[in-house]
């Protein structure tokens, strides 16, 4: 009887709050539809790993089968290296190559990364950790995971949490950023859409290859990142693995997002997740996106100090990578501000770049901080 | 007893003073890293602008 009534009698305030925390991530991803796919396995695993006793994480001392998939594909990278072989090859670059001057700002709206690194250590986290929490800028899931299971495996459940949850928010984050920092005339502005120059089947095919040579030789540390997700694209884009190229965008991603997310799960629990630093994180972690955005807009708006063909600033905040997320949100609002302004290709492929642009700067953490 | 002052302020600075924090070393690699950044993303551009002239689009290869 004493055993039946132990999960009851040892269950503690904290791991009540983590179940409570866990259905509020299952209630976003159902009834927000907040990035479903990741906080709804996210959420259940919260709960299943705060059971007294849960037979999910130990065994008689053994590694249940939450612990088992996170040595298995978190703490190894597997999980989220596969990631982007289905994100590769779900990914069009197409619009990217055709508009190569875009990818300047997948560089310029990183900047949240490193103004929220600063900012943690600022507040006494370690050098690694700062440059965990600063990577949730990146707003790309997978990078923030390899990151944070390199530097900081005890934040990795908050880091992740947030990371998921923001890039589901950019709707709501971005639009008042951008409206802040530009005139109602600079979002009127129109691009030519005569910039986007014809590309070739070779360019296509060659891109990928040669990207992960130069990131590769360049960054080493990048290699693992860089060249899943350029596997992913080079299985799209050869055109004669058609059926690779739908398994990675289809069955490959369903079962590594399932079981991410689910192992994700397992390192919430109560006494490493209820901390106060887990509030300071998820707090820098919405500075970071606020901050990307910004570093996107107001590169545009330099560089339009210098050009003959106006760029609108809005585009600038696309180099967030939370793609196609954040392409769409621009696109909307310049229909917003003027229904014949159409800004869905200079958007994407700025979004497109932000991808690559965040995949770079996780590589260059992970040599300059590792 | 003068070694053993010596050595406690060694140690006190090698494992830093409770105020210190890990910024300056945040703002160096942040600077170097956006650096960084925007080069690798010039050189993708670059190369891209490259092979738009050595394999240009025909009629029988296009996208």
């Amino acid at each position: 009887m004493d055993q039946l009534l132990q999960g009851i009698l040892d269950l503690t305030p904290g791991q009540g709050i983590m179940f409570a925390i866990g259905g509020l991530l299952i209630w976003l991803a159902i009834a927000k539809e907040y990035e479903p796919t990741l906080l709804l396995p996210i959420g259940l695993g919260a709960i299943l790993a705060n059971i007294p006793h849960s037979a999910a994480i130990a065994v008689d001392g053994e590694p249940g089968i939450l612990t088992t998939l996170f040595d298995f594909g978190i703490r190894t990278e597997v999980f989220p290296l596969l990631i982007f072989v289905a994100i590769g090859a779900m990914i069009d670059f197409g619009p990217l190559l055709q508009n190569p001057k875009m990818l300047l700002f997948g560089a310029a709206a990183q900047f949240g990364i490193f103004f929220t690194m600063c900012l943690a250590a600022a507040l006494h986290f370690t050098l690694k950790e700062s440059a965990s929490i600063g990577i949730i800028g990146a707003a790309d899931g997978p990078t923030s995971i390899v990151v944070a299971n390199r530097f900081a495996p005890h934040l990795l459940g908050p880091i992740t949490v947030a990371a998921y949850s923001y890039m589901s928010l950019v709707p709501i984050i971005q639009p008042p950023v951008i409206r802040l920092l530009t005139t109602r005339a600079e979002r009127l502005i129109r691009m030519d859409n005569r910039q986007f120059r014809p590309v070739s089947r070779r360019t296509r095919i060659i891109f990928p290859i040669a990207v992960s040579l130069i990131a590769g030789l360049l960054v080493p540390s990048a290699v693992a990142l860089i060249g899943m997700l350029m596997f992913g694209n080079l299985l799209r884009e050869a055109g004669v693995v058609d059926r690779l190229s739908k398994g990675a965008q289809n069955e490959l991603a369903n079962i590594v997002t399932l079981l991410l997310g689910i192992s994700i799960g397992a390192v919430m629990t109560a006494d490493e997740f209820l901390d106060s630093r887990t509030l300071m994180i998820l707090g820098m972690g919405i500075i970071a996106f606020v901050f990307d955005t910004a570093g996107g807009v107001l590169f545009a708006k330099f560089l339009n100090l210098f050009l003959k063909h106006k760029i609108n600033p809005m585009v600038g905040a696309c180099g967030i990578s939370a793609f196609p997320m954040s392409g769409r949100v621009v696109y909307k609002m310049g229909l917003a501000e003027d229904p014949q302004n159409h800004l869905l290709m200079q958007a994407i492929s700025c979004n497109v770049g932000g991808q690559l642009g965040s995949v770079v700067a996780g590589g260059l953490i992970l040599a300059l901080v590792g | 007893m003068y070694e053993n002052l010596l050595a406690f302020a060694e140690q006190t600075v090698a494992a830093g003073t409770p105020g210190a924090t890990a910024l300056p070393e945040a703002l160096q690699i942040s600077g170097i890293a956006l650096l960084a950044i925007f080069f690798v993303m010039g050189l993708f551009g670059a190369m891209i602008t490259l092979f738009s002239f050595v394999f240009p689009e025909t009629d029988d290869e296009s996208e």
